[in-house]
């Protein structure tokens, strides 16, 4: 069956049993869709059965069904069909009445002549005519099909006659080669009203061994039988035809009909099937009645149960002795064969017809013994419909809508807290987080993502960073998306210059559902951190309160000068660090007074000595324990200088691999976040500085490739801001030659803009292409890194040559070592730098900044 | 004895076939799915022509769209039965460039004016122009002009275009008008047509657009748009073109792809990049 009629059987049964195909698939989603589509068919099935009574006229139609196997005899006597027909045939709306083996003779099937079954249909049409004399009942004949010892009759009241359309008849041989009319069927399909029903008349393989094969032989003439469509009624009086194959599940309205294509289905015949094993003393067992212990061993039930054949076919309860094999002209069973039921009855309602047949009785005419089966007969109660068509319209709309209204239920919804969020002021480096509220309140689970946009291909803009950017959300549960975001050099020149705003419209999509647009804004203040040199050297106010177009003028102006903000930043350390005796370069600055020093710069406004040099050291304060924790606060004027010792001997402090900030934050959210919390906090310059290890003689294991997007994120937990300042570079572990080291948290912080502001140039001041000149050039001599030097666009160089005045005054006074400032600024000058570049890159510094 | 029923004996092709139906073929078919873009100006209507076409329901104000909505709804024709995946887009400007999201792959658009309002038409009529160069060439685009019940009595000719000119569209708002019941400022004049229908259809029928008026306020018209958009569809090409990319049926819907299964978002497909769906 299953194989014969997927979607009916489908809807008949459940759907798991029918279509082990899906499954399977293993969770394709068109075997899923294909299990969608048959379960909504199913509940359109359903409701329109639910109320069918609103467009359905139900008409009760009494049907006998007889079937025997007359063994190549006959016709029977009028005394053995009353018997086998008596007044209930003649009473019935509509007779059918299958024979098998009606002709045995060898030209039957030769010539597949006819002479038997007129002989028959005579005897037959007198017979009813006989039973119904007197009472003004005339049966007329509706149709008729033989196939060699197959033969099917139809006969139906007049006025039930007159009600009867959509007649057609085949047959169809499957015994011998699979193809002779020997064993096969024969069918009628007709509608009676709006109700279409098909009588399949079967004669399966015999031998009790051939279960196999009478299986067989069911599914193939399910598949083979079949006739031409009909055009007026659909298989199914709940669906309208004209949706019927869309999702009515009756097919296409040219397709052949299949058995199955009617409401109702009904299959008589010598079906052949056996008891499945001896029980050894079987007369005693009649003899008592007991056909319940029998019925335990009958082969067709054992098919049905195991879906072999005739699942979902019903029939009425068997009350009467097995029908063959007897000894012919007698009532004896014929000793060498054990008895079986082999004549059946039995019936299949389509999905939304079912209950639609009731067996009122079910019996064999023990007494006929012409042939050596008993001649069967069913009287069956049949509900047929007419249909009002405009009403069916109506309600099948409604019904769709309803599973519509179903459907729109199932698509996900939330809640969103809201569809913009504002960050505000949002400065260069300073990391700003937003949270927004996402619950699902819909009644399915919700999956979430960020999608990409016909104007970018990542989920949000490269300042923004959401978490979680996807998930899901059972019914009633929330999330807190957390939006970040973080101007870094790459992103900082088109938001300084206003070629962009910090605006973006995220999409979140619901998966299955609605998108929502998420508009993410926030008043960027211009830096001169990432701004290009082209434009840093032009800029003659400050980039606060610069217009775009102004950004263009700087860039027509063709003049070339130190940045006034590299200037603001060496002439302070000249003149309170390198003046005061405080070293350079030697620790990270304190990131709150970073932040200040940038806001001066950004707003042109010269740096304020006093609030600088106040800057409590919070590193002393707290500091971390061990020789680290030298620093002292305050180094106000006046006060002592914070000392420590340090190793001045280390030639190639080993720059750590920068972490790109993001990568951090990246980091943050994985489930490990401690370490992640600690770099994020700490700038890659300081944790450059505080973790190098001292004494190295080779920067060739120092890590992998810096990155170019670089740069501090400023959220730093408390700790590992106490860390961040103050703490010597070398940490624990001095070399021997360690010296005392003055220092100022002021300079420091200064010193580390400066560092800072020269990673963040979008190009760096040595470019790219010109890496490889110097780091080579380092390696030879001083001659030659100045040769390479000449070889830097002209703003560039100015630049450079500038910075390289300051630091070698500063190293020449006592401030700085060559080495240790070609270490710090060499992956900020030459960026990215490959770890084994470095130190080509740190000698090629030093050279530039030896003095003659 | 009528003889009602000759055999009709199936002919050999018939069998042929039938026999060859496996049981997957013989499997039903599943309701065409239609992805449909609804495109308009903010405070037209949209979403209101939507909510009364799928839950038959009218709110005097409603929410702007931030994002798109997405419902589903069957259309049946004569012989067969339309699942439209429709996606109510946000109307404002602002979001104007994501709008390719959801009219990529989309079988049908319903392009919507507001007819007491003559800008909402210019900009619908850069929306179909858009449609026209980006879109999918074999898409169906439906002009729709809303809130026909604010059609008063016309007002003179000469009066009609000084109205136009003075209530230039007002900026755009954070809070979109709800369909048909404008808030009125005070001293504001009550809303009256401003696009005469047969300016619209003229247009219409120049870009070869299928045109309604409606409103979504009394429902009138609302059915119609849809119905008239399925029947024009070319729904041999659409199955056709799904049986020949089965990869993307899913995306049917959005199918982002994402739609998906029978039934799941159309704009899923369009994402295909990240997701497999619709329903």
């Amino acid at each position: 069956m299953a194989s014969d009629n997927p979607s009916l059987s489908a809807l008949a049964q459940p759907v798991v049993q029918t279509e082990p195909a899906l499954f399977g698939a293993g969770g394709d989603s068109s075997a899923q869709r294909r299990l969608s589509s048959l379960t909504k068919e199913a509940w359109i099935l359903a409701s329109l059965k639910k109320r069918r009574g609103e467009f359905l006229t139900q008409h009760g139609l009494d049907v006998f069904v007889g079937t025997w196997n007359v063994n190549g005899r006959g016709p029977a006597t009028g005394a053995e069909l009353q018997v086998w027909l008596g007044a209930a045939g003649a009473a019935a709306d509509l007779v059918v009445l299958g024979f098998q083996e009606l002709d045995v003779r060898a030209e039957a099937f030769v010539y597949n002549n006819a002479a038997k079954d007129a002989e028959w249909t005579e005897a037959v049409e007198a017979s009813l005519a006989a039973a119904a004399a007197g009472s003004g009942r005339r049966l007329a004949k509706v149709a008729s099909k033989q196939l060699i010892g197959m033969f099917v009759m139809v006969y139906a009241q007049e006025a039930v006659a007159q009600r009867i359309s959509g007649v057609q008849t085949a047959s169809i041989g499957c015994g011998i080669m699979g193809m002779v009319g020997n064993k096969g069927a024969v069918a009628v399909r007709l509608a009676y009203m709006d109700t279409p029903m098909c009588f399949v008349c079967a004669h399966l393989a015999h031998d009790a061994a051939a279960v196999d094969k009478r299986n067989a032989q069911f599914h193939d003439l399910c598949k083979r039988l079949a006739f031409a469509a009909d055009a007026e009624h659909a298989a199914d009086p709940l669906t309208p035809r004209d949706v019927a194959g869309t999702y009515g599940g009756s097919g296409a309205a040219d397709r052949p009909l299949t058995v199955f294509d009617h409401s109702y289905l009904v299959w008589l015949g010598d079906l052949n099937y056996r008891l499945a094993i001896d029980t050894g003393d079987m007369a005693d067992v009649l003899a008592r009645g007991d056909h319940a212990a029998l019925l335990g061993l009958d082969q067709l039930r054992m098919a049905q149960l195991h879906r072999q054949a005739f699942a979902g076919f019903s029939e009425g309860e068997i009350g009467f002795r097995p029908t063959y094999k007897f000894a012919v002209g007698t009532g004896d069973y014929d000793e060498r064969r054990r008895p079986a039921w082999c004549d059946r009855v039995l019936w299949w309602a389509r999905p939304g017809c079912e209950d639609g047949v009731r067996c009122r009785s079910y019996t064999a005419a023990a007494s006929v013994c012409m042939s050596d089966h008993k001649p069967v007969r069913a009287q069956l109660a049949v509900d047929a419909w007419t249909v009002d068509a405009e009403r069916r319209r109506a309600v099948y709309l409604e019904v769709l809508r309803e599973l519509d209204r179903f459907e729109n239920e199932c698509i996900p919804t939330a809640t969103l807290e809201a569809t913009v969020v504002d960050f505000g002021e949002v400065r260069y480096g300073q990391l700003e987080r937003r949270r927004l509220r996402l619950a699902n309140s819909g009644q399915v689970p919700l999956e979430y993502s960020f999608v990409a946009t016909p104007s970018r291909a990542a989920a949000a803009a490269a300042w923004l960073r959401i978490a979680p950017d996807g998930g899901m959300l059972l019914p009633e549960q929330a999330v807190e998306l957390e939006l970040t975001v973080l101007v870094d050099q790459r992103t900082s020149a088109a938001l300084s210059t206003l070629a962009e705003d910090l605006y973006d419209i995220l999409v979140l999509h619901l998966r299955h559902g609605r998108d929502y647009f998420i508009q993410v804004q926030g008043a960027y203040q211009p830096s001169v951190f990432g701004m290009s040199l082209d434009v840093l050297v032009h800029c003659k106010s400050a980039v606060r309160s610069m217009r775009h177009a102004d950004y263009e003028a700087c860039l027509a102006s063709g003049r070339f000068s130190v940045p006034k903000c590299i200037w603001s930043l060496t002439d302070f350390m000249s003149r309170y660090g390198v003046d005061r005796g405080f070293s350079l370069f030697q620790f990270p600055g304190d990131r709150a007074l970073e932040r200040r020093i940038r806001d001066w710069l950004d707003a042109d406004e010269p740096l304020d000595p006093a609030a600088v040099l106040q800057w409590p050291d919070e590193g002393g304060g707290t500091g971390s324990p061990g020789p680290a924790t030298a620093a002292t606060a305050a180094p106000a004027e006046g006060a002592a200088p914070t000392s420590s010792r340090v190793s001045l001997t280390d030639q190639t402090l080993v720059p750590s691999t920068m972490q790109s900030a993001w990568s951090v934050l990246d980091a943050y959210h994985a489930p490990s976040t401690v370490d992640a919390l600690e770099r994020l906090s700490l700038g890659a310059w300081d944790s450059t500085l505080r973790t190098a290890p001292l004494g190295r003689s080779s920067s060739s294991d120092a890590g992998s490739a810096s990155d170019n997007s670089t740069h501090e994120a400023e959220t730093q937990p408390a700790t590992a801001n106490e860390q961040a300042a103050g703490v010597p570079i070398g940490g624990g572990s001095a070399a021997a030659a360690a010296v005392e080291v003055r220092h100022d948290a002021g300079v420091d912080a200064v010193a580390s803009c400066l560092v800072e502001l020269l990673r963040a140039l979008p190009e760096p001041l040595v470019p790219t292409a010109l890496h490889g000149l110097c780091i080579e050039a380092g390696g030879i001599s001083r001659a030659a890194a100045l040769e390479a030097l000449e070889t830097l666009p002209p703003g560039n160089l100015n630049v450079l040559v500038y910075l390289l005045a300051f630091l070698r005054e500063a190293i020449e006074r006592g401030a700085a070592s060559a080495p240790r400032v070609a270490a710090v600024l060499a992956p900020a000058l030459l960026r990215p730098l490959a770890p084994a570049d470095s130190p080509g890159a740190e000698a090629f510094l030093a050279l530039l900044l030896l003095h003659q | 004895m009528s003889q009602a029923g000759s055999a009709h004996n199936s002919p050999a092709d018939a069998l042929g076939r039938a026999a060859a139906e496996s049981p997957v073929a013989a499997a039903p078919a599943k309701p065409i799915q239609i992805k449909m873009v609804l495109l308009g100006e903010s405070a037209v209507g949209k979403s209101s022509l939507v909510l009364r076409f799928v839950n038959d329901e009218f709110k005097d104000y409603k929410e702007p769209t931030i994002g798109a909505a997405f419902l589903t709804q069957k259309v049946r024709l004569d012989d067969s039965v339309l699942k439209l995946d429709i996606w109510d887009t946000a109307g404002q400007e602002r979001f104007h460039s994501l709008a390719p999201m959801y009219y990529r792959n989309a079988q049908a658009a319903v392009v919507v004016y507001d007819i007491t309002r003559a800008a909402s038409l210019d900009k619908a009529k850069s929306w179909v122009k858009e449609l026209q160069r980006q879109a999918n060439t074999a898409m169906v685009i439906a002009l729709v002009g809303n809130k026909l019940d604010l059609a008063a009595p016309a007002p003179a000719e000469g009066e009609a275009a000084a109205a136009g000119e003075a209530e230039e569209e007002p900026a755009e708002s954070e809070t979109e008008r709800a369909d048909s019941e404008a808030e009125l400022a005070e001293g504001e004049a009550p809303p009256h047509r401003e696009v005469q229908a047969e300016t619209a259809r003229a247009y219409a029928e120049e870009q070869g657009l299928l045109f309604l008026e409606t409103s979504a306020k009394t429902g009138e018209g609302v059915v119609e748009i849809f119905t008239e958009v399925a029947k024009k569809l070319d729904l041999a090409q659409i199955a056709g073109a799904r049986a020949a990319r089965p990869g993307q049926l899913n995306s049917g819907s959005v199918n982002v792809g994402v739609l998906g299964d029978g039934g799941f978002g159309a704009a899923d497909a369009a994402r295909t990049n990240t997701e497999g769906c619709a329903c």
